[in-house]
């Protein structure tokens, strides 16, 4: 029988670096001054070095998916995706209205289903949050568009 | 007046309560993601204009104290520090409280904070103006070389993981490079993106890929809290004899790293605790239990997180040199004060001077009291649920990375650093030699181009062949070859036996 090939997610991370050291080298070209760009860009090729014997190693079997756990990324990302759209409604509607709609839906989310407790929580956070640093320390706070 | 005599005068109601006003606002801000002693100290200048100036300087010397040991206790117990000067505080003592030794682990960190704060007060009441001159020999390529000690530490911390930690410690010193280059004023790396034309900023990078991955770290795993077992918060924040004995070296070596490295201008508590962090790995019988949760490892890095306070105000007071940001704040406190800073301040202005460090004396008894006393009441956090922790780190989160510079697209950058060290921590990448990497990438960078630039005028024997760059090299070499010191005798007794 066939033994399925599985995705080595080690690939992920040279992917990754190989984008980011490729992004920064092709923008070292564009800097016109030679001491400003000398010095990444032998930090770029570096990482790419170390990229590609990363890459060699992996196609060898000796980074395999056996100390990577990527279980739970969709949830996690589905929070990240959430998150996303909280930072979005801070600049649309400030802050304080912001969290005060995204900590119990993210509580809700993450299985929280004490009511008392998710009132609770928001309520003292964001009067917490309002009193010491919008109050005691006068600190300017993300407002919205909507109420600028 | 006698030495004594200004320790008596700061028994006044007044004193008293601006010290206990400015501790807790310390504590307080360095525990919040995004505030630190900078934070207080900025807000609190302000409120000290109608006090005496030793009043003043005792609550804002409070204020950096305890700010600086504010971000251990959510670094310990949630893995998120506070201030970017934590970051070394979640490498052992994470790991314990995920062992159930979290109130243990707020113990360590409290005494040894407490003794490293106590030694630099004691460096800067006794022998600061001799220890001043030190900074004096610090040129460009000096600079380089003990930045360079915070960069080789990062070899001694991915010694099982060299290639992946390699990597991610490259890519944090390319993503230093980003903003405005410190000496041709060339904008690098900014992609078009105006938000990170001048620099990609500390905060939003290190709360990120510590907190916000931590987060989604926690969701990925479906952990109902961090600590799990029940039994997990019953030991006793107190150590016994036995364990304080076992603290001792690790906790006074960090103490006098600290306190010397605060006083090298720029060096920083990143290169403070760095280097201790390192010589208490190296030295140690077991260096593989660092990491894992070594006691040894926190109460190191701790004391030298708090020895840098006493330090970085040495050459402040007696040369009027900041060390650090804080340390500059400071300088303006002094000069709104009316005072200068220099060695006559001792003389001439001594009541204020040694207010001041008894006032920093105080305020670390204060951090033993805070620490040990509240800690029951801390450790608690760490048995909250998940549900309701995570989306409170978040909303803190957001709003430290924001008020870093004000600037809405920090709260995105915060989101992009903690999905990219959550996918880091995923793929067996450790985040800690991207954060020191980062830190200290663009210092490194700056120092060594002046270095080239100075031999390049002059002679480059006499800028790299001083004594102090030698001793300098001398340690960078051995720290360099110390992680890997019992494989190479390993293989030289290999060589022997073959021979």
């Amino acid at each position: 029988m066939k033994k399925e090939k599985r995705f080595n997610f080690n690939l992920i991370g040279c992917f990754f670096i190989y984008l980011m050291s490729g992004a920064f080298l092709v923008s070292c070209f564009s800097i016109e001054d030679i001491d400003s760009r000398t010095f990444p860009m032998i930090l770029c090729i570096l990482c790419m070095l170390l990229a590609t014997i990363f890459l060699v190693q992996i196609l060898k079997g000796k980074y395999t998916n056996a100390d990577i756990n990527m279980s739970g990324t969709a949830k996690a990302l589905l929070m990240a995706g959430i998150i996303l759209l909280y930072i979005v409604a801070i600049n649309l509607v400030g802050y304080y209205i912001a969290s005060i709609v995204f900590m119990p839906l993210a509580m809700l989310i993450l299985g929280q289903r004490n009511w008392k407790i998710i009132v609770g929580v928001d309520v003292g956070v964001i009067l917490f949050l309002y009193l010491f640093f919008g109050l005691l320390l006068s600190m300017q706070m993300p407002e919205g568009i909507l109420f600028h | 007046m006698h030495i004594l005599e200004y320790f008596g005068q700061l028994f006044t109601l007044q004193n008293l309560m601006w010290l206990c006003i400015g501790a807790t606002v310390g504590v307080v801000l360095g525990a919040l993601p995004g505030m630190s002693a900078d934070t207080g100290i900025g807000i609190f200048l302000p409120l000290t204009f109608s006090l005496p100036p030793t009043t003043a300087l005792i609550c804002l010397g409070a204020i950096y104290v305890t700010g600086s040991y504010g971000g251990n206790i959510t670094a310990v117990l949630v893995n998120t520090p506070g201030t970017s000067d934590s970051l070394f505080m979640t490498l052992d003592g994470y790991p314990m409280t995920l062992k159930g030794e979290g109130l243990k682990a707020i113990g360590v960190t409290t005494i040894s904070a407490f003794v490293g704060g106590i030694v630099g007060c004691l460096a800067l009441l006794f022998i600061a103006p001799m220890l001043a001159k030190i900074a004096f020999f610090f040129g460009s390529w000096e600079l380089f070389l003990t930045v360079m000690m915070g960069i080789i530490i990062i070899i001694g911390l991915v010694k099982e993981r060299a290639l992946k930690g390699l990597m991610s410690a490259a890519l944090g010193f390319l993503c230093s490079l980003v903003g405005l280059d410190g000496l041709t004023g060339v904008t690098r790396f900014s992609f078009g993106i105006s938000a990170i034309y001048d620099e990609l900023p500390l905060l939003p990078v290190v709360l990120g890929m510590f907190a916000f991955s931590q987060v989604f770290v926690l969701i990925a795993e479906n952990r109902k809290s961090i600590v799990i077992e029940e039994e997990s918060m019953k030991g006793s924040v107190w150590l016994s004899l036995k364990e304080l004995k076992n603290l001792a070296l690790e906790t006074i070596r960090g103490s006098v790293i600290g306190t010397l490295i605060g006083i090298v201008p720029a060096a920083g508590t990143t290169v403070a605790a760095g280097l201790s962090y390192n010589l208490a790995r190296n030295s140690d019988e077991d260096p593989d239990s660092f990491g894992k949760g070594n006691p040894k490892g926190l109460a190191s890095v701790s004391a030298a997180n708090n020895g840098v306070v006493g330090g970085s105000l040495v050459p402040l007071l007696t040369l009027g040199i900041p060390g650090n940001g804080t340390s500059a704040l400071f300088l303006a406190a002094l000069m709104i004060h009316g005072l200068a800073p220099g060695t006559q301040l001792f003389t001439t202005n001594g009541k204020y001077v040694y207010g001041l460090i008894f006032g920093l004396i105080l305020a670390n008894v204060f951090i033993l009291l805070f620490g040990m006393f509240g800690a029951r009441f801390y450790a608690k956090i760490t048995k909250v649920p998940t549900s309701v922790l995570i989306p409170i780190i978040t909303v803190l989160c957001i709003l430290g990375a924001f008020s870093f510079r004000c600037l809405g697209f920090d709260m995105i950058l915060v989101l992009f650093f903690g999905i990219v060290g959550y996918f880091m921590d995923r793929l067996g990448i450790p985040l800690a030699p991207f954060v020191l990497a980062f830190v200290l990438g663009k210092s490194a960078e700056l120092n060594f181009r002046r270095a080239i630039m100075l031999m390049a005028g002059g002679s480059a024997t006499s800028v790299i062949f001083t004594p102090l760059s030698i001793l300098l090299i001398v340690i960078d070499v051995a720290m360099l070859i110390w992680p890997f010191w019992g494989s190479i005798k390993k293989l030289f007794k290999k060589k022997g036996a073959q021979a």
